[in-house]
């Protein structure tokens, strides 16, 4: 019986499929939009590289940032209800971008927007780790997370209250929706580097995480340095999902729902559910935002609420199926 | 290998846990921690794994202290099984055991060598598990995940084993299993701890004992020096009666002293 062998094959497969799906989708939604194919050859170019590649890069990229943070976060705190939003850094970024339609600093330059994001997740990690401290367990970092994400909601609808301009406040309320309508290049090249920066990091928290299965102190014993890879992990969420949120909005569930669906099919084991929760990630937002595309061309839809309204009735049958686990 | 507690105090939150207290772990026994709840016993086996500084003292490996040694080489060569049994996500019997291969993976994108594969393997039919290796493990019964676990301590080829109530929840068959596995891995050379409650397994397959009291040792040695009805008595504060049935020893407590 070569057990090993028989997972590695498995998730060779799974990987296999998921980057197979991944590929099919982004020639999709390339090839996809309001713009038919009868344009001229230099207009349908300009579409494609200045609107349609732009979208389908960030849905890949912020997608695969969610459901790998996602992952993540579900086993360094070892409870699969945890995602990227429950450690403050969403709340933090989109606390930053509200603030940039406010001053009106997103108006006099688009990349405020994003740059206030990034500045506001920043911020967040900043008070998460000073609250939760770098040695503590995973309570306190849920709790510092929670606190924290209460204080920018807190902010968040303070700053909505006070807006004077109604314009304004629609921005603010839609850009927390979440979206990757008419985002360029620009956008690409300023959060790429800091999600794969933060990618990379998540990605090697594989092995601490399957020594976390057996405890804090199990995995201190198999020479996990649990202080570093608090660090890492925090480090990582930061920047993949402040990054990801200062570009799209708040997008919801895909960090919840796309560990939950693939854990079952490697083995429940957090290592391997990395990559597969990158590419899963990756492919739930793109095939959502082509959905969004083909229902509502004219963009009246947010992906952030699509994402929701997929996500909630998944979680909501995961919920029943545990449940009927628990029961059994 | 050897391990030493060298009059080692532990401090936790303001309150004394171990103060001046001395152990040797030596290969080719195994060494019973004995004594009443909140002791220190688990402490003692935390700060000799390494895993909790001391306020003063040292804790030493081959005459080395422990904390400057990497956190890999230490695993490679202490295994410690504390008392808890978490099992956070249900993975199979064989990826749990496969986890006590952590510390030997050259890299950690490294795969399973074929090194790991035997270890595994001999882990698992050493603590009888084999039969489930595709399981998830937390369906099993109390009983079989405390063996699963113990192939994972198993599986990490340590020369030093500790482990913090290895027989709590083990039916008397599979207690008496897990000791014949000790006594064959001491004597293959290994240095055993475990902290027991059980004091006849205790009088019956250990070589040494140490008796641990408020923080304290109240005696070391081997274990028909220690493992006395006085000192039982003493240590306990209930009276205790050490004897011998169907030929082995038995250690029963009698009363309030």
């Amino acid at each position: 019986m070569n057990l090993e062998k028989l997972y590695h094959g498995a998730d060779r497969q799974l990987l296999g499929g998921l980057a197979a799906l991944l590929l099919a989708l982004t020639l999709l939604s390339l090839a996809i939009g309001p713009a038919g194919f009868g344009l001229p050859r230099g207009a349908a170019l300009l579409i494609l590289g200045e609107i349609r590649l732009p979208r389908t890069l960030l849905a890949i990229l912020i997608g695969g940032a969610l459901g790998l943070a996602g992952a993540v976060l579900q086993g360094y705190l070892r409870n699969p209800l945890a995602e990227p939003g429950l450690i403050g850094i969403t709340g933090g970024a989109g606390l930053g971008a509200v603030l940039m339609i406010h001053t009106g600093a997103a108006a006099a330059l688009a990349l405020a927007l994003p740059l206030g994001g990034m500045l506001g997740g920043l911020g967040a990690t900043l008070l998460v780790l000073l609250l939760a401290g770098e040695r503590g367990g995973a309570l306190t970092l849920i709790l510092a997370g929670v606190a924290v994400g209460s204080l920018a909601t807190a902010l968040i609808s303070l700053v909505l209250s006070l807006s004077q301009n109604p314009f304004a406040a629609v921005e603010m309320v839609f850009w927390l929706l979440g979206s990757l309508a008419d985002r360029s290049l620009t956008h690409v090249w300023l959060a790429a580097p800091f999600m794969i920066a933060g990618i990379v990091l998540l990605l090697r928290t594989g092995p601490a995480l399957d020594a976390l299965t057996l405890g804090e102190e199990a995995a201190s014993n198999l020479g996990i340095d649990l202080t570093a890879l608090r660090r890492r992990v925090i480090a990582g969420a930061a920047l993949a999902v402040g990054a990801a949120t200062a570009i799209a909005g708040t997008i919801g569930f895909v960090g919840l729902v796309v560990p939950h669906l693939l854990r079952p099919l490697v083995g429940h084991q957090p290592s391997r559910l990395l990559p597969a929760s990158l590419l899963g990630g990756a492919c739930l937002l793109l095939a959502a935002d082509i959905a969004l595309r083909l229902m509502t061309p004219a963009g009246e839809l947010r992906l952030g609420v699509l994402t929701a309204m997929i996500g909630t009735p998944l979680f909501l049958w995961l919920v029943w199926r545990t449940r009927s686990e628990f029961n059994a | 290998m050897n391990l030493a507690a060298e009059n080692i105090a532990v401090r936790l939150k303001d309150r004394d846990i171990l103060e001046s207290v001395s152990v040797a772990i030596e290969p080719g026994r195994i060494t019973a921690i004995v004594g009443p709840n909140g002791a220190g016993k688990s402490t003692l086996l935390r700060a000799l794994a390494g895993l909790q500084p001391c306020a003063s003292g040292n804790v030493r490996l081959d005459g080395r202290a422990i904390g400057s040694l990497a956190a890999s080489a230490r695993a490679r060569a202490v295994a410690y099984l504390p008392q808890d049994r978490q099992l956070n996500w249900p993975l199979s019997v064989r990826a749990v055991v496969a986890l006590g291969r952590l510390p030997h993976r050259a890299s950690p994108a490294a795969g399973e060598s074929a090194a790991d594969a035997l270890a595994i393997d001999a882990a698992m039919q050493a603590m009888d598990v084999a039969a489930f290796a595709a399981r998830p493990a937390t369906e099993l019964s109390g009983g079989e995940r405390a063996r699963v676990l113990f192939a994972r301590a198993l599986a990490q080829e340590a020369q030093i084993l500790l482990a913090d109530e290895p027989t709590a929840g083990l039916d008397p068959a599979h207690a008496l299993e897990l000791f014949a596995i000790l006594v064959r891995l001491a004597a293959e050379g290994r240095s055993i701890a475990i902290a027991l409650h059980d004091l006849s397994l205790a009088a019956r397959f250990c070589h040494h004992a140490v008796i641990v009291a408020g923080g304290r040792v109240l005696a070391s040695g081997t274990v028909a020096d220690v493992l006395t009805a006085e000192r039982l008595t003493a240590a306990f504060g209930v009276s205790m009666a050490v004897g011998r049935l169907a030929d082995v020893p038995v250690v029963v407590p009698t009363g309030r002293a």
